[in-house]
């Protein structure tokens, strides 16, 4: 039966010639699951067929399972040996279903514009993402703990509020390109022994030298590219993935970046390990910014 | 020497002059820009496209700044309104019109600082709403700070009455009122107000088994209210996603204030709440409406959670609609489709609207589409808010997108949140968007919530007049608390940074995050939640000070260090960071003003320690604020406990006072030293004069 409906989905591709998985699903409201056969379809308004997966309910025995409980298998091998890392995004095509078949939801397939950033997207999506390489297509089976995070910007949901549906969810996911992530430096811990260190606290390592002599001051604006890791790794901002450089107000700029910039000469490129006292604090009273010790890789592009 | 009588041609001759003459007045009135709706139109391009005055040769600091501030008696979430040549008592002026949280509404000279032409409270016997008392979804309902009474945007009919609603605790109940009232008078209409009231047939939230009741305690009136063919729109959503609640949509006739039509988008379910982020919905030369409902239930048939909605005029029954194939997906992570309103783009049948997954979604109006998997069926989805600067944070789309037919073609300007401004364009040819943005500004909007509430000013279509303008917190998160804002203007055709509000004199104070500014007849005017709407315009002298304590003779505790004294709390500036603030470390602090002279003072604002970029966690938590006329005798005029905002409003009773003074209690959150303030302003009472103010229901 397996094999049948792969089969069923082949022929699909080749009378609509589309390239695209998604295009072959791409039918109109799904109202009514039923159980044909061990299959799931769903019947549209206009009486297409959606068909699940013949697994979709759990994973066949030759599925690789990880530590986590992860269950995941390659549909389609890919190209090159690049992975993306927890810090890229990607863009990616998926589908999910329930475990009973029902079509749950699936990505936007226009222009490769379903982009996920791997630190926020679905945690077992996430995680399999790693594994894969461009043009790579793998069926997840992803446990209801490796689904969604416990997250609602409002604050804590009541009982009685509504609780999104739970379960096992089944994937199948095509990685299409890589953003790669800037590297994420080795120390992020402490500054190496060669750093230069202030009073403050403030260590600081020179990239790349630059040869002028003109610091800009606190009055300055500067325009820089800069990327910054919170210290267990994870990339919190970065100009660099978007190619696209910001205009800084430094006298309204946290005190590290106070006391980094007017250290720096156009053109060059430093590390500086800042910390929380001279970030966002242990606290932020912004939920949005990092909290602890902070590493910025700054490169000083034009002064104003 | 005989004089001739003038023979019929010249008089003829002279008569058809005159008519020219007057004609050409006319045609000189009717360019004149108008807002008598959200986003200038029912299209919601959000452009003024007559503006002759303000073009990006102009606005640089040198030339451009802030005018005055007209002073109201609340916070503003309300759009801000304008007409021209308006006749009030006997004289015409061009009239901003305010609306606040206290249910009160204004009307301003648009053009000359003064007391309000008319300002008139609705809350009569009762009272607003208070944050504390909705959105238990989220403990304190921290959207709103204080009180919740006029929220969604008034509109303006051609007959000079403009539309609101009033939402008011009386006893112990929850009433709102839809009201009608004369823009030259602020006096009420035949019929008004009516108490909202609506029911549907349906088994979900708040049914007694076959009927939904409209339930005013949990719905926030939050979109913009539309007006056409004689008929009034208006929409609802939640505070917080508190329960029960619908997305409600009600029409009434604009005359009788009838109920004509009730939409429910979710009455066999819950949620699909309409707010937008009080943006309006659009409505086509037909008449229907398109508007967008967030978190909810959806099945296509009743229930339209997370979708484009488009209902037919006046009767509301649903017509088509759209949704998202990953909407479970935006039920489950809270990624609200509906956080935008849609666009019409101009000399299309497109439609253009975006959510908190930071994509713009092109729509056929005429064939929305429904639902379908890998969303095949519409024009376009564009990612159109970089996920990639900050990849972990969120990045929503709020308000409604502008839009403006440039020399280069058709843009359209997005500012996600954690991201830059980018200009899309629409290419004709392909009817799509270039993925890849066409220009992108060079400030990142701080990490938080909401973006950019922008507004496009621009003479026609020509080169060099496109103006894009954005108000944006200038630093912390907007959902939960209130921040400072900040004004830009970008060159609209490559989003080169023209000015900011940065510069000494210029500061908004804190983000009006529902209310994005407006642009008329060569001014630009920004609403605050600090109770004050900031007028910008061309500076042709000096800016009028309302502020008493400005450069006044200051005195306080001992500095945290020498270039944080008491006089950088009266020196207008808040922009050159830790040096431009008092800070004093000393046990109970003191920072006094002498403003030279006994005035009648009748608000102090104080700009604590996030004004100027500092951590929200500094902001002074307890204070008193001190009145004297002799500088020996104090008497306490304001005392606060448990401040975390980083700029605090205070009204007190009109007092004669020469010196003002903040005694610290509590310096900050963490109860540590020091305390620091940046600006400490005060003002007379008699610019809080109200022009007349008859209330009632």
């Amino acid at each position: 039966m397996h094999n049948e409906a792969r089969s069923t989905q082949r022929k699909l591709a080749t009378s609509t010639g589309e390239v695209n998985f998604l295009l072959l699903l791409a039918l109109t409201l799904s109202i009514c699951p039923f159980q044909a056969s061990s299959q799931t379809v769903e019947v549209t308004r206009t009486g297409q067929v959606i068909t699940a997966p013949s697994d979709v309910a759990a994973p066949p025995p030759d599925a690789e399972i990880t530590s986590s409980g992860l269950a995941m298998k390659v549909l389609k091998a890919g190209i090159g040996t690049v992975h993306p890392a927890t810090n890229d995004c990607v863009s990616a095509n998926f589908v999910a279903w329930k475990t009973d078949g029902s079509l749950f939801s699936t990505s936007t397939s226009m222009d490769n514009s379903e982009m996920l950033c791997l630190n926020a997207g679905i945690i077992g999506v996430s995680e399999a993402l790693k594994e894969m390489v461009v043009e790579e297509k793998r069926r997840l089976w992803v446990p209801e703990d490796l689904t969604f995070r416990e997250h609602h910007h409002h604050g804590q949901r009541r009982p009685e509020d509504e609780e999104p549906p739970r379960g096992d969810l089944t994937f199948d996911v095509e990685l299409l390109s890589i953003i790669k992530a800037p590297p994420t430096p080795a120390d992020l811990a402490q500054p190496p022994a060669s750093a230069t260190r202030t009073s403050s606290g403030l260590a600081y390592q020179v990239l790349r030298d630059a040869t002028g002599s003109v610091h800009p001051s606190l009055k300055d604006k500067v325009m820089v590219h800069f990327s910054c890791w919170k210290s267990d790794g994870t990339l919190f901002e970065t100009t660099e993935m978007g190619n696209h450089p910001a205009l800084v107000t430094l006298a309204t700029a946290p005190a590290g970046w106070r006391e980094a910039i007017p250290l720096m000469v156009v053109g060059e490129k430093a590390r500086f390990w800042i910390p929380a006292v001279l970030a966002f604090g242990d606290r932020p009273a912004n939920r949005f910014n990092p909290a602890g010790d902070l590493v910025y890789d700054i490169e000083l592009l034009t002064v104003q | 020497m005989s004089r001739r009588a003038p023979s019929v041609n010249s008089l003829f001759r002279f008569f058809a002059l005159w008519t020219c003459f007057l004609a050409a007045l006319n045609a000189d009135a009717a360019k004149r820009a108008e807002v008598l709706t959200r986003g200038y139109n029912n299209q919601r391009t959000a452009a003024n496209l007559v503006e002759k005055k303000l073009k990006p040769s102009k606005v640089d600091p040198k030339q451009f700044g802030k005018l005055f501030m007209l002073p109201v008696d609340d916070q503003i979430y309300a759009g801000l309104l304008y007409a021209a040549d308006l006749e009030i008592a006997g004289h015409k002026h061009n009239v901003l019109f305010v609306a606040t949280v206290n249910n009160s509404v204004y009307a301003f000279d648009a053009d000359h600082f003064g007391p309000p032409l008319w300002h008139r409270n609705f809350n009569g016997s009762g009272r607003p709403t208070r944050n504390t008392e909705v959105g238990q979804a989220c403990r304190i309902y921290n959207d709103f700070i204080g009180n919740i009474g006029i929220v969604g945007t008034p509109v303006i009919g051609p007959d000079r009455t403009m539309y609101f609603v009033t939402r008011m605790v009386e006893g112990d109940a929850t009433v709102q009122r839809l009201r009608a009232i004369d823009i030259t008078t602020g006096a009420d209409r035949p019929n008004s107000p009516q108490i909202i009231q609506a029911t549907v047939s349906g088994t979900g939230d708040d049914t007694n088994g076959s009927v939904v009741r409209f339930n005013p305690l949990t719905e926030n009136q939050r979109p913009a209210l539309a007006l056409a063919d004689g008929t009034v729109y208006i929409g609802w959503a939640s505070f917080c996603d508190t329960r029960p609640y619908h997305g409600w949509m009600i029409s009434y006739d604009a005359s009788t204030l009838k109920q004509i039509g009730v939409f429910n988008s979710s009455p066999n379910g819950n949620m699909a709440g309409i707010w937008m982020s009080g943006a309006g919905p659009v409505l086509d030369q037909s008449g229907n409406l398109y508007f967008s409902t967030g978190n909810g239930s959806y099945d296509g048939t009743t229930g339209f959670g997370e979708s484009l909605v488009k209902v037919q005029a006046k009767t509301l029954h649903p017509l088509d609609f759209f949704t998202p194939s990953n909407f479970n997906t935006l039920n489950d992570f809270d990624l609200d489709f509906g956080t935008q309103g849609p666009t019409m783009l101009p000399g299309t049948n497109h439609l253009l609207v975006g959510g908190k997954e930071g994509k713009m979604y092109l729509l056929d109006a005429g064939k929305l589409g429904g639902q379908s998997p890998g969303d095949i069926q519409i024009s376009q989805v564009v990612q159109a808010v970089d996920p990639t600067v900050r990849p972990t944070l969120t990045h929503h789309m709020h308000n409604a997108i502008p839009v403006w037919e440039s020399p280069e073609g058709l843009n359209v300007y997005v500012w996600g949140e954690s991201d830059f401004l980018r200009v899309y364009r629409f290419d004709p040819s392909t009817h799509k968007f270039a993925t890849k943005a066409v220009a992108t500004g060079s400030i990142l909007a701080p990490s938080g919530m909401p973006g950019g509430m922008m507004t496009i000013s621009s003479n026609g279509s020509h080169s060099g007049t496109g103006i894009l303008w954005a108000a944006l917190p200038r630093a912390g998160d907007a959902n939960q608390m209130t921040v400072p804002g900040a004004l830009y203007a970008y060159d609209a055709e490559n989003l080169k940074l023209l000015w900011s509000s940065t510069a000494a004199g210029d500061d908004p104070l804190n983000f009006a995050k529902g209310s994005p500014p407006i642009v008329a007849n060569g001014k630009v005017y920004m609403a605050s939640i600090s109770n004050f709407v900031s007028v910008y315009g061309e500076r042709k002298g000096a800016p009028k000070f309302q502020n008493l304590a400005l450069r006044g003779k200051a005195t306080g505790s001992r500095p945290c260090d020498p270039t944080q004294t008491a006089d950088k709390a009266f020196n207008g500036s808040t922009e050159n960071g830790p040096s431009d603030k008092w800070c004093s470390s000393d046990a109970n602090p003191f920072l006094q003003v002498d403003l030279g002279r006994v005035s009648e003072i009748g608000r102090v604002v104080v700009e604590h320690a996030g004004a100027g970029g500092d951590d929200f966690n500094l902001n002074t938590r307890d204070f008193n604020i001190q009145v004297s006329a002799d500088g020996q005798t104090f008497s306490t005029a304001a005392s606060v406990k448990g401040n975390i905002q980083s700029i605090t409003t205070h009204d007190i009773p009109p007092t004669e006072a020469r010196y003002v003074r903040l005694t610290v209690t509590t310096s900050q959150a963490t109860q540590a030293p020091p305390a620091n303030i940046y600006e400490l302003q005060v003002f007379p009472a008699a610019d809080l004069n109200q022009a007349s103010s008859h209330g009632g229901r």
